[in-house]
């Protein structure tokens, strides 16, 4: 059976030669488009799809470029793992997240003077590299607020943020692993106790207080979703724009409320990639971005509120979905200092994971 | 040894993919031994000197014994089970589980281990108790999980070998006035040993390197080897630290069954001709 193969040296010869030319051209993105593409890299799901809708189709259909969202476990990751020969021209990231790229070399800054709509965005959520460049295009902010099961727990019973590491909520709370709460958690719970962010060290004690009272630390939203909705997890602190989701797909007993203390502000920005393909194109989608429309048409379907001061919101909407007007929900945010949120991670994760993990 | 071309041409994705595998872990290597100056043993000696990371390289192991052990004492009578039986719908029966995801076979004793999953549920609407069981977030629940997933692979091994032994010398032995324990200690167990030794030895390989299941069905404090460097590579992006922790579960898992390897050849040895 194996002597009837007819394959001769010669044609493997040839069959590798073929191959081996056609490697620098596999893995690249869809060549030879007029104007180029944009290919974002974003998380999957629910932002995914908005993006697509509310940005990409819109400028696709206005310019002509083509636009494609590229879903990945983690927009860092790909970029990273893609930086030798970059895929990407446009990802969509937090502020620390998006500082990290741009202190590794893996995105490039822009500049201030090509985006007139910035002018637009407050002084205070600019991510700055110096007078003149940005590490991004700040678009879009959610909070992270106290989200509870109403079956299982009153507003009442939630007014503070202590409630997580109190008695009546013993085993009932889920929190989340110290790679994450070293961006959010942690960094708020210092500035609450202390008025300081950099006093980590109540920050710490108090999620590690919140680790001890907790029914276990989740690993994925996915799970957090899940416990919040089987009543296994009562309250947590956690994206308040899962919550808008769960109610707009047709209500659920989670909901979310902001205690007294405030609640942290997640800011989200648009990167443009180092040596990324169409970077021409990459561009001329930043500065579509930039405008309000977009983030406009995004908020119904992720929750996430314009920065752009021209945006007109829904108030109704916000107060449906998040029991809060736009005014009084903003003013109730706080916005860290996030090139020291990431300044410090790495070290403050592993002071946590010493914390929560050593015997 | 001489080759068809075609057999050459097979030769080609084996090549392809040991080429692969050496070069992932030659960059693995180079990653945990490269620091900012050269050479530098620092990720390695990080790894030691932090109590948290030293724990959960303990705790890796210790699940991984447990877990083998388990695994093999429930694997043996269900392995007797279906080589007497000899029916492939027994066996297929027992690896239909390996069809279906890790992630949502997990999931499902999510939905009856959790503190308002079906046992707690049942137990506390039977009035059998008051209060909530905590059967996950615990290494209870790591366990559990982990068995059920790796109970297949160990059941099949023991029963390649146990298939393989002639019913003759335990029907010979109990001729002879041997009880069913005597024939158990004295003929059976040590025939199957190199089965039971293969089905330790996988268990215990796979554990180590387990990542899904400790993380949904434990919490931080069952943080495994695999969920540390996990987070090492995709969230923090610490590749020198990832890499040594990965060289450490590799050599460690590789010495952890040396002892099981060498007992496999010292029962095959003792075996008398013609088993196995």
């Amino acid at each position: 059976m194996t002597s009837t193969l007819a394959l001769s040296r010669r044609t493997l010869i040839k069959v590798s030669g073929i191959f081996g030319l056609a490697m620098p051209f596999i893995g690249r993105p869809a060549s030879a488009q007029k104007g180029g593409e944009i290919i974002m890299a974003n998380f999957g799901g629910g932002p995914a799809a908005a993006f697509r809708e509310s940005y990409g189709l819109p400028f696709q259909n206005e310019t002509g470029i083509k636009f494609r969202v590229v879903e990945v476990p983690s927009t860092e990751t790909a970029l990273i793992s893609s930086a030798s020969q970059q895929q990407y021209n446009s990802s969509y990231h937090s502020y620390a997240g998006a500082m990290r790229l741009y202190k590794m070399g893996i995105t490039e800054a822009i500049a201030i003077a090509d985006y007139p709509e910035l002018a637009h965005i407050p002084e205070q959520f600019l991510p700055r590299v110096d007078d003149k460049h940005l590490i991004g295009l700040p678009i879009h902010f959610g909070f992270y607020g106290m989200v509870y099961n109403k079956k299982f727990a009153a507003p009442a019973d939630l007014k503070s943020w202590q409630a997580l590491v109190s008695d009546k909520f013993k085993q009932r709370v889920s929190v989340t692993r110290p790679t994450f709460a070293s961006l959010y958690d942690v960094p708020f719970y210092s500035h609450m106790l202390t008025g300081d962010q950099k006093k980590l060290d109540a920050g710490v004690a108090q999620y590690k207080n919140v680790v001890e009272n907790s029914v276990t630390t989740y690993t994925s939203m996915a799970q957090n979703n899940q416990l919040l909705d089987r009543g296994e997890a009562v309250a947590c602190a956690y994206y308040a724009s899962t919550v808008w989701t769960k109610k707009r797909e047709g209500g659920s007993d989670v909901d979310v409320l902001i205690p007294e203390e405030g609640a942290l502000m997640t800011p989200y920005v648009l990167l443009l990639p180092k040596n990324c393909p169409y970077p021409e194109a990459a561009r001329q989608f930043l500065a579509y971005a930039s405008t309000a429309a977009p983030a406009v048409r995004a908020v119904e379907a992720t929750g996430y509120l314009p920065f752009h001061a021209q945006a007109q919101v829904d108030d109704a909407m916000v107060k449906k979905y998040y029991n809060y007007t736009l005014p009084d929900l903003v003013r109730q945010l706080y916005s860290p200092d996030w090139g020291y949120v990431e300044q410090t991670r790495l070290e403050l994760i592993k002071r946590l994971e010493a914390e929560v993990l050593a015997p | 040894m001489r080759f068809t071309r075609a057999g050459l041409l097979l030769l080609l994705p084996v090549a392809g993919l040991i080429l692969s595998l050496l070069t992932g872990v030659a960059g693995l290597i180079e990653q945990s031994f490269v620091g900012p100056n050269g050479l530098s043993f620092g990720a390695f000696r990080a790894f030691v000197d932090r109590k948290e990371t030293v724990s959960v390289f303990l705790y890796t192991h210790e699940m991984a014994l447990l877990v083998s052990v388990i695994c093999v004492v429930l694997s043996f009578p269900l392995a007797v089970f279906l080589a007497r039986k000899r029916s492939p719908i027994y066996t297929l029966l027992i690896m239909m589980p390996l069809l279906v995801s890790i992630v949502v076979r997990t999931y499902g004793w999510m939905v009856i281990l959790g503190p308002r999953g079906l046992i707690n549920t049942a137990l506390i609407g039977l009035g059998v108790t008051t209060t909530q069981f905590r059967l996950m977030y615990n290494t209870t629940g790591v366990v559990i999980g982990l068995v059920h997933i790796y109970i297949p692979f160990a059941t099949l091994s023991i029963l390649a070998v146990y298939s393989k032994i002639d019913r003759s010398l335990v029907d010979g032995a109990t001729a002879l006035g041997a009880g069913p324990i005597r024939v158990f200690w004295k003929i059976v167990l040590p025939l199957a040993m190199p089965g039971i030794l293969a089905a330790a030895s996988v268990v215990y390989l796979l554990t180590i390197g387990a990542v899904v299941t400790p993380l949904l069905l434990g919490s931080i404090r069952q943080m495994m080897l695999g969920s540390m460097i996990y987070d090492q590579m995709l969230v923090t992006f610490d590749f020198r630290s990832a890499g040594s922790a990965a060289v450490i579960m590799t050599l460690s898992a590789a010495i952890a069954v040396v002892p099981l390897q060498l007992a496999d050849r010292w029962f095959t040895r003792k075996l008398p001709a013609g088993q196995l």
